[in-house]
C-alpha cells in the first residue's frame, strides 16, 4: 500500500499485515455495516434470515440482516421490497412478473378473457397451490359449483422436480469438494453452484402442476376449505332486482368471508397466543360481477354494489392474514369507467386476452402463444411504490405441465414472411420508428 | 416544488394513468416534521399502510397519533360497518351514512373532521393540515360529485377562510388562515368518467395549487416513473 493511499479490504490476512506494519487501520463500526461482506467458507445463498427461498435465481453475495421479525409461515416468503409476506399464485412465472407473488392482505384482480377458460385455470392453480402449502381455502362461485372446481385441480409435479433438484445439488457439491483443492486463485467462488437454476423452479414457494392428471381426492378432502355457492346461500327470490342500495349477494359473501376470518383466527387485530401456528387464508372469488351475481346492465348505471363490496373487502383483508384472487369478466361491462373504478379499488390487476377465436390466432408472431397478458396495476400496499417490471409485453402459453408467462419478443424475421409489406404482420407490429427498415425489404437489388 | 409548509393553501393532486399517492406520503411526512397538526382522512388505505411508509421516510406515525399530533379517520372501517350493518339497526353515528342513505349528504363526515381538529369554540388551534386520500373513492362508492364538492367547500372555509378574497367581506382582514388542505383526485385520461371529471373541475376551481402526476408521454420506462406538472 502506498503512503497516503486509501484502500478497503476485507481480507483478514491483509488486515493483520497492515496492523503489524503500523499502517492506520479503520474498521467500520458494526452498527454502520448493514451488509456483511462474504467470509471464506460462507455459503453464498440467502441463509437463515429468509424463509424458504432457496431458488431465487440471482445469487447475491450479501446477506441482509433483517431487523424486524417477519412471521414465518410455510408457503410464504418475505418480499424483496419490504417486510411484507408474499404468497404464490401457483404459477411461478406469473409470480415473477408481479413482483414475487400476491402480497398478504391484498387482492389480485384477474380480468377474464372472453371465454373465461384461462381465468378459471388461474383460479385452479391458486387453489392447488393452497392445498400444497396447507393454506385454508375459501372458494366462491355463482355458476359452477365450487366442489366441481375443487375436484378438478391439477396434480403437482413438484415432487419429481424437488427430488431432481436435491440430486443435482448433491452431485454439484461433490464436484465442488473435489475442486476445492484445485481452485487457488478464484477461491471465493468455490462454493457457488456450477449451473444456475431456472427462475423459481426448485423453490418450495411455487409449484408446477400437471394438467393431464387431477389431484388426488384425499389431498383435496383433507384440506380445510369453505365453499360459497351462490344459489345455495341465497334463495333465488332474493337475487335479481333489489330495492335497497346494495346487492344482497355481495353482502352475504362479505359476511361469510368475515365469519371465516374470525373463526379461523386470521384476524391480526386479535392477539393470539404464541404457540398457535398462524397460516394464511386463500380466498378465491370466481367470476364475480357476472350477470349471475346481479350485474344486469353491464355497469352503465354505475351501480355501486360491487365497488362498495371491494372497498369493504379491502377493510377486512388489510387487518388479516389473507390473500385474495378475484376474477371478473370485465369484457361484459360496456362502460370502461366502471372497470377503471373497480381496478382502483383492487391492489394488483392483470388482464388476460386469449387468441382463441380472434384474428390474432393466425398472426405468425403469436404462433407459440395462447394469449396475451397485460399488467394494469401492481400492489402499492405498505410501500411507497409498486414493483416496476422490466416491460409490459407478456404472452402466456399453456403446456401440459406448465403455464408459462413470457416476455413477448418480436422475432427479427419470420420464415414465411409475406411478399407485400401490407400483409406482413411483423412490420405491422413494429413501431413507426423502425419503418425505414421495412421499406427496403424485398427488392432484388438489396444484399 | 417548495419544501416549506405554507398556510392557506388548497393543494389538489391529480393523477392520470398512474398513482399519485406517493405525494400524499410526502406531504404527510413534511407537515408532521414541520410540527403541524395533521388530520388524515384515509378512505383508500389502512393506517398500517401509512405507518409502514412513514417508518421508511423517518416519520413515526404511531407516536404522532398517540401524542395527538396526527388525527386519523379510518374510512375503510366506517365503510365496512356501513356495508354490513342491517338497515333496521340504523346507521347510528357512522360518518359515511351517505353511502347507504341516498338522501344524506357528507355533513356527518364534515362534523367529524371539525371535532377532530378544532377546539371547543370551533376555531382552529394552531397550524393544521387536512389531508384527504382520496376523493375519487367517494365518487366510486356512490356519493355524487356535488355532495363531495360541497363537503370540500365546507372544509376549505374551515381551514383556509381568507383564500382568494372569498370571505373577505365577512371576516376581519387581520385574520390569518391557519390551515391547509391537500387532496387527491383520480383523473384518467383514457377513460371518460363524468362524475370524476366534474369533481376534478370543481376541485381545480377551488384549489390554489394543482399538481398533476402522469406517466411519461413517450411510454413506460422502468427507471423514470413519470412526470408531474405544477399549475
Amino acid at each position: 500500500m502506498l503512503r497516503g493511499a486509501l484502500c478497503t479490504t476485507y481480507c483478514p490476512e491483509i488486515l493483520k499485515l497492515a496492523t503489524q506494519s503500523g499502517i492506520f487501520v479503520y474498521r467500520q463500526p458494526s452498527w454502520k455495516r448493514k451488509y456483511s461482506p462474504p467470509q471464506v467458507g460462507d455459503s453464498l445463498f440467502c441463509g437463515d434470515n429468509m424463509a424458504a427461498s432457496t431458488g431465487k435465481g440471482g445469487v447475491t453475495s450479501f446477506q441482509k440482516k433483517s431487523r424486524t421479525k417477519t412471521l414465518q409461515i410455510p408457503g410464504t416468503r418475505p418480499s424483496s421490497q419490504g417486510n411484507q409476506l408474499l404468497v404464490s399464485t401457483g404459477v411461478p412465472s406469473l409470480d415473477h412478473i408481479i413482483g414475487g407473488g400476491i402480497v398478504v392482505g391484498t387482492v389480485l384482480l384477474v380480468e377474464e378473457d372472453s371465454f373465461g377458460n384461462y381465468a378459471r385455470l388461474l383460479m385452479k392453480y391458486f387453489m392447488a397451490e393452497g392445498i400444497m402449502t396447507r393454506h385454508p381455502l375459501l372458494l366462491s362461485s355463482a355458476e359452477l359449483h365450487p366442489k366441481q372446481l375443487l375436484r378438478d385441480l391439477p396434480a403437482p409435479v413438484s415432487d419429481d422436480i424437488g427430488k431432481a433438484a436435491l440430486h443435482q445439488e448433491d452431485v454439484s457439491s461433490e464436484k465442488n469438494v473435489e475442486k476445492e483443492a484445485t481452485m487457488k486463485i478464484a477461491w471465493r467462488y468455490q462454493n457457488l453452484r456450477t449451473e444456475q437454476p431456472e427462475l423459481g423452479a426448485f423453490s418450495k414457494f411455487g409449484h408446477y402442476y400437471d394438467l393431464s392428471k387431477t389431484m388426488s381426492s384425499e389431498m383435496i378432502d383433507t384440506a380445510p376449505s369453505r365453499l360459497f355457492y351462490l344459489p345455495d346461500e341465497l334463495p333465488l327470490e332474493e337475487q335479481g332486482m333489489w330495492n335497497s342500495i346494495r346487492n344482497p349477494a355481495y353482502v352475504k359473501l362479505l359476511q361469510s368471508i368475515q365469519d371465516v376470518v374470525r373463526e379461523g383466527q386470521f384476524d391480526l387485530t386479535v392477539p393470539q397466543p404464541k404457540d398457535v401456528s398462524r397460516t394464511v387464508l386463500r380466498i378465491g372469488l370466481h367470476s364475480l360481477g357476472s350477470p349471475l351475481w346481479g350485474e344486469q346492465d353491464g355497469g352503465t348505471s354505475h351501480d355501486t354494489s360491487l365497488p362498495h363490496f371491494l372497498h369493504a373487502l379491502r377493510a377486512v383483508l388489510r387487518t388479516s392474514l389473507t390473500a385474495c384472487l378475484i376474477t371478473i369478466p370485465t369484457h361484459l361491462f360496456q362502460d370502461m369507467a366502471f372497470t377503471r373504478r373497480l381496478e382502483k379499488l383492487c391492489d394488483s390487476v392483470i388482464r388476460l386476452e386469449s387468441f382463441a377465436g380472434s384474428e390474432k390466432e393466425q398472426n405468425p408472431a403469436y404462433k407459440d402463444y395462447h394469449g396475451l397478458l397485460y399488467i394494469k396495476q401492481l400492489s402499492q400496499a405498505n410501500s411507497l411504490l409498486s414493483y416496476m417490471p422490466d416491460c409490459n409485453d407478456f404472452a402466456f402459453k399453456l403446456r401440459r405441465k406448465k403455464f408459462a408467462v413470457e416476455k413477448l419478443h418480436l422475432p427479427p424475421e419470420l420464415q414465411d414472411s409475406q411478399q407485400r409489406e401490407q400483409d406482413d404482420p411483423v412490420a405491422a407490429l413494429k413501431t413507426p420508428s423502425t419503418g425505414c427498415f421495412s421499406t427496403s425489404g424485398k427488392s432484388k437489388l438489396d444484399f | 416544488m417548495e419544501d416549506s409548509c405554507v398556510r392557506g393553501q388548497f393543494v389538489l393532486i391529480s393523477d392520470s394513468l398512474t398513482d399519485g399517492s406517493f405525494l400524499i406520503h410526502h406531504f404527510l411526512s413534511l407537515y408532521i416534521k414541520g410540527g403541524w397538526k395533521v388530520c388524515l382522512l384515509a378512505l383508500a388505505q389502512s393506517f398500517g399502510h401509512y405507518n409502514a411508509v412513514g417508518q421508511k421516510l423517518g416519520v413515526p406515525l404511531t407516536q404522532a397519533r398517540e401524542k395527538g399530533q396526527l388525527r386519523f379517520i379510518d374510512g375503510l372501517k366506517c365503510s365496512l360497518q356501513m356495508y354490513t350493518c342491517a338497515p333496521q339497526e340504523g346507521q347510528g353515528e357512522n360518518p359515511l351514512r351517505a353511502l347507504r342513505d341516498k338522501k344524506a349528504t357528507l355533513r356527518p363526515l364534515y362534523d367529524l373532521v371539525k371535532t377532530q381538529i378544532c377546539s371547543e369554540e370551533g376555531v382552529l388551534e394552531g397550524p393544521t393540515l387536512l389531508l384527504v386520500d382520496d376523493l375519487s373513492v367517494l365518487v366510486s362508492l356512490g356519493v355524487s360529485a356535488k355532495d363531495v364538492s360541497d363537503f370540500m367547500h365546507y372544509c376549505r372555509v374551515l381551514m383556509c377562510p381568507t383564500q382568494q378574497g372569498y370571505c373577505r367581506v365577512l371576516m376581519c382582514p387581520t385574520q390569518q388562515s391557519q390551515g391547509a388542505i391537500v387532496s387527491l383526485v383520480h383523473k384518467d385520461a383514457d377513460v371518460e368518467d363524468e362524475e370524476n371529471s366534474t369533481l376534478f373541475r370543481h376541485m381545480a376551481y377551488h384549489g390554489t395549487v394543482h399538481l398533476a402526476v402522469e406517466g411519461l408521454s413517450s411510454g413506460y420506462s422502468r427507471d423514470v416513473h413519470g412526470q408531474s406538472n405544477l399549475y
